[in-house]
């Protein structure tokens, strides 16, 4: 008896399990695609930036590059700090100029407020859809465990009713039954490896963006110093 | 670059990103495409397993009609022999005949004695012109003309009841041995009527004759699957080849072709050099033999 064999004779609430573990099992693995398609683009790119950020003396220069690192998360950091730091200058040489928003002049408090809600923004954007993979990792071995008991439950139903109890009338739907848990694990385990390694490469991330916003708020600093 | 962030937000608001329903598509994909390759060649499925099948050769004899486990099968031959003689069986009264037949044999071996003493009487007279050898002889004739008629009388008696009792006793040898085979028709046939498992499988290969031992051609089989060996590694499937052996009355292989190869180079190299490693079998066959046997890998895997 073949795989498919089993999923076709199972009962029907082990297919509407089966069916939702099909669905997990497809989002997760769209996700895993396309956060990996991500995580490695922000990854490269950033890497690609900082080389960028270090070679330019300017932050105008910088300014006018940023637009081909789209992906990097630290380039965005760097544009809104620059863009708040711009508009703090525009302030300070048109003071009569009105604005709804802080009219606070201590430059580095506001780049380091920008920085941290950009920094926070990327995070969120960097961990989307990854609870949807440790829910896939931790719930659909219950979920397949749910219908490989309703499919036991089920199957000595009948063999009660039957009244065999040997090993050819036990065994087929036991193994019909157990279908969900293996189809369970099947789409928990690609989730579970695929949480662990993107979460791994999100915290490198936001360790990278930490590091870039405290050197971003020393050369203001510095800046504003030498002024 | 309020529009960027705007932008960003919706992003981060959004179920689908921009390339998160191209990477749902793949996904789908992906979840078809495995149930597909599931069913391909590329994912061989599990065959049924045969169950292992344990030949016992307990008599290791080559023999062309191997006999059955059962008696039924050794009952198919014997009922024709015994059917003829329960025939006989209202010649009973052939017993009866040799009662009248010890009369008529009085008068026959008395004339018979009869004219042989005459005989020796005559011959006295010619050996007198033979003197010297006769002598011997002389004697000879002489007591048997001394022997009185009663006593030749009784003689002939003794004769005749000694002939008479030779005669019974070969009556009774011959009506035991009717009653005998009728006992053992009637065996035979009562196996066949009582038999509870009358389509049971025979406990020899090919168990159908009237020989103890095991089929000649179960015996080649078993010969060449003994020399030959393949890794389980080089090859899978169960290729199969019709192989055509003539082998002589000595057990040795006269020749031997192909039938139908299988296909498999491995496999009918691995065939011929088992063959040829069967050249002379270890025990002489019944007569001189053709075999025609298919050798299939699945089987010669789960034999040895």
């Amino acid at each position: 008896m073949g795989l498919w064999d089993l999923v076709l004779q199972a009962g029907p609430v082990v297919k509407l399990v089966l069916l939702i573990l099909v669905y997990f099992s497809l989002v997760s693995w769209a996700i895993i695609f396309y956060k990996f398609s991500v995580v490695q683009k922000a990854i490269k790119e950033s890497e690609r930036f900082l080389d960028f950020f270090w070679s330019k003396k300017r932050f105008d220069t910088i300014g006018q590059g940023v637009k081909d690192f789209s992906n990097s998360p630290l380039a965005t950091l760097f544009r809104e700090g620059y863009h708040e730091l711009l508009q703090l200058r525009k302030k300070s040489v048109n003071p009569d100029e009105k604005s709804d928003f802080s009219v606070e002049l201590d430059p580095t408090e506001n780049v380091a407020r920008a920085l941290r809600r950009a920094s926070t923004q990327e995070t969120h954007r960097l961990e989307k859809y990854l609870t949807f993979l440790a829910t896939t990792g931790s719930a659909t071995p219950f979920i397949g465990l749910f219908g490989t008991v309703w499919g036991i439950m089920d199957a000595f139903h009948s063999i009660g009713q039957t009244g065999s109890a040997s090993l050819a009338v036990v065994a087929p739907g036991i193994s019909e039954a157990l279908v969900a848990t293996a189809i369970g694990l099947a789409a928990a385990i690609p989730a579970v490896m695929g949480y662990n390694h993107f979460l791994n490469k999100v915290n490198v991330l936001i360790g990278e963006m930490d590091n870039f916003s405290q050197e971003f708020l020393n050369i203001v600093e510095r800046m504003e110093r030498g002024r | 670059m309020e529009s960027s962030r705007k932008q960003r937000w919706r992003q981060l608001q959004s179920v689908f990103e921009p390339g998160f329903s191209r990477m749902l598509l793949i996904s789908l994909l992906l979840h078809i495409l495995l149930p597909v390759l599931y069913f391909t060649p590329l994912f061989p499925k599990g065959e049924p397993l045969k169950p292992p099948v344990y030949r016992v050769n307990l008599v290791n004899k080559p023999v062309k009609n191997p006999q059955a486990g059962r008696p039924e099968a050794v009952a198919t031959k014997k009922p024709a022999p015994p059917k003829p003689e329960p025939k006989p069986a209202p010649v009973k009264p052939k017993p009866l005949p040799p009662k009248p037949k010890p009369e008529p044999p009085k008068p026959e071996p008395k004339p018979i004695p009869k004219p042989e003493p005459p005989k020796p009487e005559p011959k006295p007279e010619p050996p007198k012109p033979k003197p010297a050898p006769k002598p011997a002889v002389k004697p000879k004739p002489e007591p048997k003309p001394s022997v009185s008629k009663a006593q030749e009388n009784a003689l002939q008696k003794r004769l005749e009841q000694l002939r008479k009792k030779a005669e019974q006793k070969q009556a009774e040898e011959d009506r035991k041995a009717r009653l005998e085979a009728l006992r053992v028709a009637a065996a035979a046939e009562s196996q066949q009527i009582e038999s509870p498992v009358k389509d049971a499988p025979v406990g020899m290969l090919d168990g159908k004759g009237d020989e103890a031992g095991v089929a000649a051609a179960e015996f080649v089989r078993e010969y060449i699957q003994q020399q030959w060996s393949l890794s389980q590694y080089q090859i899978s499937g169960s290729p199969e080849a019709e192989v055509l052996l003539f082998y002589s009355t000595s057990g040795a292989l006269q020749h031997y072709r192909f039938l139908e190869k299988s296909g498999s180079s491995i496999f009918d190299d691995s065939l011929i050099r088992a063959i040829n490693k069967s050249k002379q079998l270890n025990q002489p066959l019944p007569e001189a033999m053709e075999f025609h046997i298919v050798f299939n890998l699945k089987e010669m895997m789960d034999r040895r």
